[in-house]
This record gives structure tokens, C-alpha cells and sequence, in this order.
């Protein structure tokens, strides 16, 4: 890579062209983009810039300039530098600054730059600024990543395969476990968060949306079980959701789940789509086979056919009938909700920040100001051309070509300065499913995803108020976070669009892994290291899964019943989570709702599971695998007892890694302060028992029957009172452990 | 808590004593912008908008529309359950002269109902509901369009209200489509909100089952302020000096539930209906909730009405007084809006399973701040068909309109001040200009 002298500044420091523009030859954003861009007066000059609110802006403009940077007038100069000072020439926009201006140096230097080229090899030293910040070590990598990823602690095997082996080495234990089913019940998390079609899951509310003619065996369960339609209408709801997980699950191209021409059933979800009547067929064309036609969670890939028996026109997620309904369309939007969600998912681009400027409304007078008004045509111009891309779908989702064609008074259906070949009209949204997929951006929105699944973070927008007095640190900030990201989708292109690759790499990623500042950060620091950490304040989903995976028991009432965090009657939506249909925004941070949901789930599983896990015997323990309820610190006479005074500390010790994943000395303060919590509620304990103000009988508390089965405890296991207050003292430690910081985030 | 505890604990929660440009760790700014929130909400003092949605269609002419037997067996009745000349009248109010089963603990409760309540009533009788459908029926009465796309207007005024607030437009049921504009708090399931408020009771109602000794409890709070210290002392990342920041603040500083808790009574009913209205006080008096709907069901009485059909519709007035009763008890009466509403009406004749079937002709009744007590606006004549209004004067006229559930709608959208604002623009009830009649004068 060229490191020329121009590439560094005072202090040695490479600055490369990309970074050069954003913050020093600010005279194209600040001056030159007014007028010379796509709907401004200079609109059909060959000199456009891209406003700074479209990604990948830079890249897009140092291009412009790269090209433009070579016109030159001859005996008068580069064509950059007389235009706007009207040196020799004219210029539309007037004399705009002088050959001593600051704009006038900066211009020289960026064709300067742009003549000979600077890439550094990293725009800022990563070394130096990961250097102030402790990460995870592998150990603690997998134990974050197995409960983000298929919610589970690991297994003593799979932190042998790293201990001491360096990050890379959690690569194949990290591909094993995104092997397991649970692993594709977050995927589809994630990806519902997104695309929100579990609004549909309930009762048969996607299958009613659903037209008979159609699907005319769309409700073939009538009459027979209630469960087989909720299989039913689940896997009609979940269509997309579902090719999401199928590709990932079969390694294909993750870009199939925009560019597919198959889609993907449940065993249920095909008989509802036509499959008895011939309407479904395997990929193939030949029958669509399930290898356990009964298991509603088995999906398969397969086509459709239309009424007419011609194939349905698949291009992944965009063509699921679903999918459209969620994003639906009315006369006057015109499809363009599904061109900005389209923007979202796969593009990396909150379209409404185009807009994100003052419009004065009375300045909006045109006739069909979409097309004609700058204000309106700086979203429209992205958003129309896919809406009309968009075309064959009505407002219910229905594959429906428009007989009279496309709105005229519209752009042209297509992407970019693009448009669909007319000969493709019928299957527009398959020529733009390819366009998508081809981008860059599509892996960058894909890193996103991903990133936001993992952490519970949005990534951050490029800063852009200078005047913040933490606006370096910001931009630093996103710099960090823009360059990570970049990287990854980078490689994830590189690989033929293997998903499982972004889960690893952003896993290994010093995003995931920062733990801590080395020291504590000056404030003037601070803001360029906003975004690192990830202090996920877990949702509903995953914290329902940690509790299960740290206490061997769930949160639920029975057995049999939903989780208190995942049932919508219950506790989901109050703790942050969505329903998919009003609320679909998850809330990150706790309120006092959520903080009391979390006290009672640390008072309650404490109760529930203490007495549970010393009925059993110690080595199938979870919890307290090195004391017994007779295990006492003092004898009758107040004497310590020191080798059980060792064995409590040393279940606490377990206890603060097992809970909280702190790997603790036993003479460190926090072992020390959880066993004077213990030591302290045991004491008073046995006071209040010997007094009689406390019973001895655990009441609720207790453990008499197998949890799981019902099935009675065999005697010598019942652990139904506690008569030296050594089960109470502990459940005062869950709940302690239980109600902490360290788990409720990760 | 201690005062000058919880300013300590606030500081550390960056609430105030860390430097504003730390915005890392101050829970008041985004960590990722910068900017500073907003507060989560400003308590809410506004009037209390309720909407009791009587699940199934009720028959009106067994409540505020009576219509009765002329004699014995009459064929031609109406109602068998009473005589036409047994109506009975509280103010200007007519009403069926039942719910008299001794049985059941009542007895003539309806006049007790309305003799209670008259001066503060009012009933819309001969309402148009233009549907016999049980989803659109609802949404007609709740939102004051036939058609799918609107928000209940109890979506509409939480959001008015500040869609910000915890339990904004708290649900138990019913129409309660909010159209994205207010996040709905949906849960009949006044057991879960019981649990979450009180988190160290086993049995919520029940004080004396809390999962630790009251010492347990003292030494575990103690012990994790020590430990929020500890955390303090050796975390330094801006975000999670925030995270810390936020689920310490989140357990002193500004819980909610804490407020919730300091009203819910001692003991929940166990009534469910009346556990609606509890909860639903309480969420209004701790200044978090702006809109509830109350939701009862059993009125699609296709078969055996009267022994079905009567007792719901006691249970609906009981609901009502108590909703009254308690909103006395919180003394805040005067700040109640209430609305009750059904799917439509029943058909006038009965079945030959003794039911009655599907009828859009409906009733509404009213009650609270703003509205006229003691006032019937519309009727229906004798086989409960819609009569018209003249839209000035409201009085009967031939060449009038017919009631239909947007002329309730948009007078309640003035009373609430809601019908130009933001959300009133956005759903605009299409009524026409000669139709734009106040019914609260």
C-alpha cells in the first residue's frame, strides 16, 4: 500500500484519502454538494456528489472526483480548481472563493491525493485504541456466545477446545453449535425482529389472510385438530422467517434469501399452500418430500404454482405472500413501505434520513412534486424506482401483475439508474432481487443484523454536528464500528455469502469481546468509546433461556405451561419484548417494571430451584455441588469449623462463575461479602428457628417431587424442611446472584 | 429510601453529578448520539378515558332500551322477562325492570343501578352499528368507523395523552387496535401485573408469603448496594457505567410499579371484573396510564337468553358501580370518562332455542366529565328499529339522521380535544357537514 509523505500528517500519522475527505476537504459536503447533486442545479454536470446522509458516500464521491480530478483546461489548470474561483472560466454558481481560501488548498490537495492515491493500512490504529481495553479471553468468548447463541452454557468439552487456544480456536465450536436447533429459534428472532410476521402466529390469522382462490386447501385442517391449523397458519406465517433459517441451516448463499426462486414449508404450511392439490412441488418439480411429515418444525424447500399452473415467481423473502401483507401498500403508497423496508433490511439505509433537513411546505407547489420537487425527490428517487420494482403485488400480498401496467406518473420501475427490462415486467421483483443481492451493501446489512442480534445495539449513523463538542469522539467512535463492520461484510462477500461466518467473526470481534477500560476513561475520551461494551440488558427471549440454562429449571409455573418471559400473558411485554403487531420496538434499557419482573424471577427461581437441586445427588448438581444442607460453619459451642467454611466458599466461588461468569479467587472481596450475606441470613436463621420465629418446613419452597415428571422424590431425596436455615441462607444467595447486573446483561 | 441515599445512588447513575459530557455513563443522553432524552414521561393528570366493551352484542332492550310483553305469552314480546308496563324510570332514564335474582346475591339490581347513577348517565338508544358482524360490530361502537384502520379511541387519547407513559392505553380486552400510534399494555391477566408489583410475595394478595425473612430481605439489599458500588469502582466502559446506571435507576429512582403498588388496594378483588378496575385506577392514579379498555364477554346469546343474557348484563352494571365505587375510594371521580359499548344489539324476536340472534341496532351509554347525566338522546320504535334525530335540536324527527357510532365518536373526540390534533387529522372520522350534531350540547 502507498504511504506517501502526503498521506501523513505532523505526527506520522497515515490519513487516508477517505478519511482526508470526510474531515479536512470539507469544501465538497459543505460548499460544492448544494448545487452539484442528483436534484440540484448542477444535476447535469458531470461533477454529482452524494450527500453524506447515503451510505457509502465517500467511496461514491472520491470516485467522482478521482474521474474528474484528470479534466484539465489547457494553460489554464485543473477544472476543480478555476470553476468555482472563475479563473478563465465560468462557473453557474458564481466566484465562490479565491486561489488563498482554505477551500481553494484543500481542493489542490485532494487531486493531489487523488493523483496519488492513499490507503493506510488502517485509517485509525486499532492497536492503539483496543490497547486501553480489556477483552474477553476465550473462555469467557464461548460462554458469552453459547448463551447468545443457542442459550446454554458451554460444555466442559467445548471450553477445552479453547482454553489457551487463541480466539480462532472457538471457530469450529462455534460452527458446531450453530448446527444446534436453538441456534435457528434465534436466528428466527432476529430476523423477525426485522421482518415482524409473528404478528400472524396467533390462532389462524395468517391463513385468513390467505384468498381461496388462491389456496384453496388453505384451511384443509377444518374439522380436524385445533393444533394442526396453529401448525398450519405458524408455518404460513413464518415463511420467510423459515427460508432465512433454511438457508443458513444448509450453508447456502445467504443472498437466496432474497434471489431464491424455491420457498420453504413446514409439513403443515405446504398441505395449506396447495401441496395435496399438486400446487407444491419439491424443488425439482417431482413431489416435495418431509422426512417426518408430523414435525411441524421440519422445513423443506419447494415452488408453487399459481391457479393457472404456472410456476409462482419466487425471489425469496420479497415474494412471500406473508411478508407483503406486513408491509402492505394502498393506492396512493404505491408499494413504496415494502421500497423502504427493502432499503432497511437489505440495504443498509434508513431511506427517511435523506430527509432528514427542513422542508418548507409552501415551497412544495409542483404538479406531482415526487417527481418534479427537490424536497420530495430526494427520497423518491431511491424509493420509486423499487417500488415500481415491486409492482406484481397488491395490497394483499397477492402475486397479481397490474393489467394497466405501472403508475406512469411514477418513476420507471428498477433499481439505481436501472430499469427493468420491459420483457421482465412480470417478474420485476426477481430481476430487483438480483440487483439487491449484488450489492455491497446487502453484506453490510446482513453484518447489522447480525451485529444488533448478538449485542442489542443499533449501529451507530456517522455522526454529523460538528458543532457537539464530542463530535471527534463520536466520529472516532463510528469509525471504529464503520471499518469492524466493513471488514466483516467484506469477508463475508469474499466467502460466497456464508452467514455462519459473520456469527464468528463478529463473536471474535473486540465489540463483543471488550469487558472493561483498562483504567478509567477522561471524560474528554469518553464519547470514543460509546460504542464498545456491549452491557446487553438481555431481552425476554434469551433471559428466559439463561435461566434455564444456570438453574436447570425454567421459569414457568408448570411444566407444561409457557414461559413467565415468553408468553405475551404474562411478562414478555413488559419486559421489553414485541408482539410483532402494535409493539415493535423492544425496549433495551430497564425500567421499573422490568427491574421489578427481575426481582421477582430472582426471589421466585431461588425458591424454586434451591431446595430442587440439593435433592439431588452431588454430582448431577448444577448449584451446589460442594455443600450439603448440613453443612454448618460452626459447631453448637459458635466454634468455626473451618473445612466447611472452605466448602461454602469454594460453591460460592462456583457460584460466581456458574451465575455471573466471574472467575474469582476464593480470598477475593466478592466471595467475601456473598459469604457474609450467607453467613449473616444463616445466623439470624437459626436464632429465629431455635426462638420458633421461624418454622422449619420450606412450605412452597420445598422439593417433593421430580419437577419435570410429577412423579413423587424417593424419601431420602425430599428436601421439604431446613431445619439449621442452611437451604434459606443459600436461596438468599440466588437471589442476590440472580438479581445482579452481571446477569441480567451480557 | 433515604433521601440523601438515593441522591448518592442517583449520582451514580449519572443522574445530574456526572459531567454532561460523560454521556457514556449518564442514563439521561443516548449513549450512542449523545443527545439528551427526553424524560421517560411526565405523570399524567388528565381526565381518564374507560371503555367497557360488552363482548358478544348486548340487547338493549333488556337494559336502557326496554321494551317488554304487552300481556303474558305475548308472542309478539319483546322481552319475556317483564311487562311493557313494568318499566321502570330513573329521571329521564327508562330501564328494564330486572336483575332480581335473589339466588344470585341481587335483588331488583337494576333500579339500584340506575337510581345510583341517572344523574350522571347518559343513554343513546337506537344507535346504527350497520353490521351483524361481531369484529366490526366492536370496532364500530369503539372507534366510530365500520371499516378495519382505525384505533379505538382509547388508543387515540393515550397517545394524545403522551404515548410515553409505562401503561399508556392498558387493555383487558375488547376493540383495542391502536393502529401503531400508542403501545398498548394487553393484559387480562391482573394476576401478572399483581405478581410483577409485588416481587417478594409469593402469593401477591398475601403479605404474610414473602420468599425471605424481612432480615433476608434487608441483608440481600444491602448486600447488592455494596455490590453496585464494587461495579462502580471497577467498571469503566461509558456503556457499561449506562447499563449499571440505568438498572440501578430503574430500582429507586423512577419505578413505576412502585407507584402502581402504592395504590393497587391490599387486596385484589377476586372478582375479575372488578381486578380490572382496580388495576386500572391505580395505573391512572400513579399518573401512568391515560386510557383503559375493560372488557366482559357472555352476550352472544344465541340460545336460552334470558337465563343467560340477564345475569351479564348485571354483571355489567356491577362492573360499572364498582369501577365508580373505587374511583370514589381513589377520589378521582371527576376524572372519569366512561364509555360502554357492544358489538350491537339482539334481534327482537327470540329464537326457537329461546335466543336472540344478531340485530345492529344498538345502544351506547356515557358517563363522566364533560357529559350531561340524566339525558336519552335517540330511540328505537317498538320493534326496536332506529328512529331518527333531528341533529340540532336531538329530539325525534321523521326527516332527521340516524344515531350512528361517528356522531358519538366525534362529539367524544371534542370533548377530549383530540379531534384536530395530530392523531385526530390522521383518522379522520368522515362526517357529514349537516351530521355534525354535539350530543353533549
Amino acid at each position: 500500500m502507498s504511504m506517501g509523505l502526503a498521506a501523513c500528517e505532523g505526527t506520522g500519522k497515515c490519513v487516508s484519502n477517505d478519511e482526508f475527505f470526510r474531515t479536512k476537504a470539507t469544501v465538497f459536503m459543505d460548499t460544492c454538494v448544494s448545487c452539484h447533486n442528483s436534484q440540484g442545479a448542477a444535476k447535469a454536470t458531470k461533477f454529482v456528489l452524494e450527500r453524506s446522509a447515503n451510505p457509502g458516500y465517500v467511496d461514491a464521491n472520491l470516485r467522482v472526483l478521482s474521474d474528474l480530478a484528470r479534466y484539465e483546461v489547457e494553460g489554464q489548470g485543473k477544472l476543480l480548481l478555476i470553476k468555482p474561483t472563475q479563473d478563465g472560466v465560468s462557473h453557474e454558481g458564481g466566484t465562490l472563493f479565491d486561489k488563498k481560501s482554505d477551500q481553494y488548498k484543500q481542493i489542490e490537495e485532494m487531486i493531489e491525493r487523488l493523483e496519488n492515491p492513499v490507503e493506510c493500512e488502517n485509517s485509525v490504529d486499532l492497536g492503539e485504541y483496543f490497547g486501553d481495553v480489556q477483552l474477553l479471553d476465550e473462555e469467557e468468548t464461548l460462554r458469552k456466545a453459547s448463551l447468545a447463541l443457542v442459550g446454554r452454557l458451554p460444555t466442559q468439552d467445548e471450553y477445552e477446545q479453547v482454553r489457551g487456544l487463541g480466539i480462532d480456536s472457538l471457530d469450529p465450536v462455534l460452527d458446531a453449535m450453530m448446527e444446534e436447533d436453538p441456534f435457528y429459534t434465534r436466528l428466527g428472532e432476529w430476523y423477525n425482529d426485522l421482518f415482524l410476521t409473528d404478528r400472524y402466529v396467533g390462532g389462524t390469522a395468517a391463513i385468513d389472510l390467505l384468498y381461496d382462490e388462491d389456496f384453496p386447501t388453505r384451511r384443509w385442517f377444518d374439522g380436524q385438530a385445533d393444533q394442526l391449523a396453529s401448525w398450519s397458519n405458524i408455518g404460513v406465517a413464518r415463511s420467510g422467517v423459515n427460508l432465512v433459517k433454511y438457508v443458513v441451516r444448509n450453508n447456502r448463499p445467504f443472498t437466496e434469501v432474497l434471489t431464491a426462486d424455491y420457498m420453504v414449508f413446514t409439513p403443515y404450511s405446504a398441505k395449506s399452500f396447495g401441496l395435496d392439490i399438486g400446487r407444491v412441488t419439491g424443488i425439482d418439480g417431482g413431489a416435495l418430500n418431509f422426512a417426518d411429515a408430523t414435525d411441524p418444525d421440519e422445513l423443506q424447500a419447494g415452488k408453487m404454482k399459481l391457479a393457472d399452473g404456472t410456476p409462482y415467481p419466487h425471489a425469496g423473502i420479497i415474494s412471500d405472500t406473508i411478508w407483503n401483507i406486513r408491509f402492505p401498500t394502498t393506492d396512493t403508497n404505491r408499494n413504496r413501505h415494502r421500497s423502504r423496508m427493502i432499503y432497511r433490511f437489505f440495504l443498509a439505509t434508513d431511506i427517511l434520513r435523506l430527509a432528514e433537513r427542513p422542508i418548507d411546505p409552501t415551497s412544495i407547489a409542483d404538479h406531482n412534486p415526487t417527481m418534479n420537487n427537490p424536497n420530495c425527490a430526494v427520497c423518491h428517487e431511491n424509493i420509486d424506482p423499487i417500488a415500481g420494482a415491486m409492482m406484481n403485488f397488491d395490497a394483499m400480498g397477492r402475486y397479481a401483475p397490474p393489467e394497466e401496467g405501472w403508475y406512469p406518473d411514477m418513476r420507471v420501475p428498477g433499481y439505481k439508474d436501472q430499469t427493468v427490462p420491459f420483457d421482465q415486467f412480470q417478474t420485476a421483483h426477481v430481476w430487483l432481487a438480483q440487483q439487491i443481492a449484488a450489492e455491497p451493501l446487502f453484506g453490510v446489512a446482513t453484518v447489522q443484523t447480525v451485529f444488533t442480534g448478538l449485542t442489542g445495539q443499533e449501529v451507530m449513523y456517522e455522526p454529523n454536528d460538528p458543532e457537539d463538542p464530542d463530535y471527534l469522539g463520536k466520529h472516532k467512535a463510528f469509525e471504529i464500528q464503520d471499518m469492524m463492520i466493513k471488514d466483516v461484510a467484506a469477508a463475508f462477500d469474499e466467502s460466497g455469502y456464508d452467514f455462519k461466518l459473520v456469527v464468528r467473526e463478529l463473536v471474535k470481534s473486540e465489540f463483543f469481546r471488550a469487558k472493561n477500560a483498562r483504567e478509567a476513561i477522561p471524560d474528554d475520551k469518553a464519547a470514543s468509546y460509546s460504542a464498545i461494551g456491549t452491557a446487553q440488558f438481555l431481552p425476554p427471549e434469551q433471559l428466559s433461556r439463561k435461566i434455564e440454562a444456570v438453574t436447570g429449571y425454567p421459569w414457568r409455573q408448570n411444566p407444561t405451561s409457557t414461559d413467565y418471559l415468553l408468553s405475551g400473558n404474562e411478562y414478555r411485554i413488559f419486559y421489553g419484548g414485541i408482539d410483532s403487531d402494535s409493539i415493535t420496538e423492544r425496549i433495551r434499557e430497564p425500567n421499573g417494571i422490568m427491574a421489578n419482573i427481575a426481582a421477582r424471577m430472582s426471589n421466585e427461581m431461588s425458591c424454586w430451584v434451591t431446595a430442587r437441586d440439593f435433592s439431588q445427588l452431588p454430582p448431577d448438581r448444577l448449584l451446589f455441588p460442594f455443600v450439603e444442607p448440613t453443612s454448618l460453619p460452626e459447631d453448637d459451642n459458635g466454634n468455626a469449623i473451618p473445612a466447611v467454611i472452605d466448602s461454602i466458599k469454594a460453591n460460592i466461588q462456583y457460584l460466581h462463575h456458574h451465575v455471573l461468569g466471574e472467575r474469582l479467587e476464593l480470598d477475593d472481596p466478592q466471595i467475601d461479602r456473598t459469604y457474609a450475606l450467607w453467613i449473616d441470613i444463616w445466623k439470624d436463621g437459626k436464632l429465629g428457628v431455635a426462638d420458633m420465629t421461624y418454622g422449619e418446613s420450606l412450605g412452597a419452597c420445598g422439593a417433593q417431587n421430580d419437577w419435570w415428571t410429577g412423579n413423587p422424590l424417593p424419601e431420602e431425596r425430599r428436601v421439604t424442611s431446613d431445619p439449621d436455615y442452611t437451604i434459606r441462607a443459600w436461596m438468599g444467595v440466588m437471589s442476590y446472584l440472580l438479581s445482579d447486573y452481571r446477569f441480567l446483561h451480557e | 429510601m433515604d433521601r440523601r441515599k438515593f441522591l448518592s445512588l442517583a449520582a451514580f447513575a449519572g443522574l445530574g453529578v456526572v459531567s454532561p459530557r460523560v454521556f457514556g455513563g449518564d442514563p439521561t443522553r443516548d449513549p450512542i448520539t449523545g443527545k439528551r432524552k427526553e424524560p421517560l414521561f411526565a405523570t399524567y393528570g388528565g381526565p381518564f378515558y374507560v371503555l367497557i366493551n360488552a363482548m358478544g352484542g348486548w340487547d338493549p332492550t333488556s337494559l336502557c332500551d326496554p321494551k317488554g310483553y304487552a300481556f303474558p305469552d305475548d308472542p309478539e314480546a319483546l322481552n319475556r322477562s317483564y311487562a311493557t308496563s313494568d318499566i321502570l324510570t330513573a329521571g329521564n332514564i327508562k330501564f328494564a325492570p330486572l336483575g332480581n335474582m335473589v339466588d344470585d346475591g341481587y335483588d331488583n339490581y337494576y333500579q339500584l343501578f340506575f337510581e345510583k347513577h341517572y344523574q350522571r348517565l347518559m343513554v343513546l338508544n337506537g344507535v346504527d352499528t350497520q353490521t351483524n358482524g361481531h369484529d366490526s360490530g366492536i370496532r364500530h361502537c369503539m372507534c366510530g368507523r365500520l371499516a378495519e384502520g382505525f384505533p379505538s379511541f382509547g388508543a387515540l387519547v393515550a397517545a394524545s395523552a403522551s404515548k410515553e407513559l409505562p401503561m399508556a392505553y392498558l387493555s383487558f380486552g375488547g376493540y383495542d387496535e391502536t393502529m401503531g400510534i400508542v403501545a398498548r399494555t394487553r393484559s387480562g391477566n391482573t394476576n401478572a401485573l399483581a405478581r410483577i408489583a409485588y416481587p417478594d410475595r409469593r402469593d401477591p394478595n398475601d403479605e404474610m408469603t414473602t420468599f425471605h425473612s424481612a432480615k433476608a430481605a434487608e441483608l440481600i439489599k444491602s448486600a447488592q448496594d455494596d455490590r453496585r458500588t464494587h461495579l462502580e469502582s471497577i467498571e469503566y466502559l461509558p456503556r457499561t457505567k449506562h447499563a449499571i446506571g440505568m438498572l440501578y435507576a430503574a430500582r429507586t429512582g423512577s419505578n413505576e410499579l412502585k407507584k402502581l403498588q402504592e395504590y393497587l388496594p391490599d387486596m385484589l378483588s377476586q372478582n375479575g371484573n372488578e381486578r380490572q378496575a382496580q388495576v386500572a385506577l391505580a395505573a391512572y392514579k400513579a399518573g401512568i396510564c391515560a386510557a383503559v379498555n375493560m372488557s366482559i364477554g357472555g352476550y352472544d346469546t344465541h340460545g336460552n337468553h334470558d337465563q343467560s343474557h340477564i345475569p351479564r348484563l348485571v354483571s355489567l352494571l356491577q362492573m360499572i358501580d364498582f369501577l365508580w365505587e373505587e374511583a370514589d375510594r381513589q377520589g378521582v371521580a371527576d376524572k372519569l370518562v366512561v364509555l360502554v359499548g357492544s358489538d350491537f344489539g339482539r334481534t327482537p324476536r327470540y329464537n326457537d332455542g329461546n335466543g336472540k340472534d344478531h340485530w345492529s341496532v344498538t345502544s351506547m351509554m356515557l358517563m363522566g366529565a364533560g357529559i350531561p347525566g340524566n339525558r336519552v338522546i335517540g330511540a328505537s320504535d317498538a320493534g326496536h328499529n332506529p328512529m331518527t334525530i333531528n341533529p340540532s335540536s336531538l329530539q325525534l324527527d321523521p326527516g332527521g339522521i340516524r344515531l350512528e357510532p361517528k356522531h358519538v365518536h366525534r362529539s367524544l373526540r371534542r370533548l377530549a380535544g383530540i379531534e384536530d390534533n395530530e392523531y385526530g387529522r390522521m383518522f379522520p372520522l368522515m362526517v357529514a357537514d349537516g351530521e355534525d350534531i354535539n350530543i353533549f350540547g
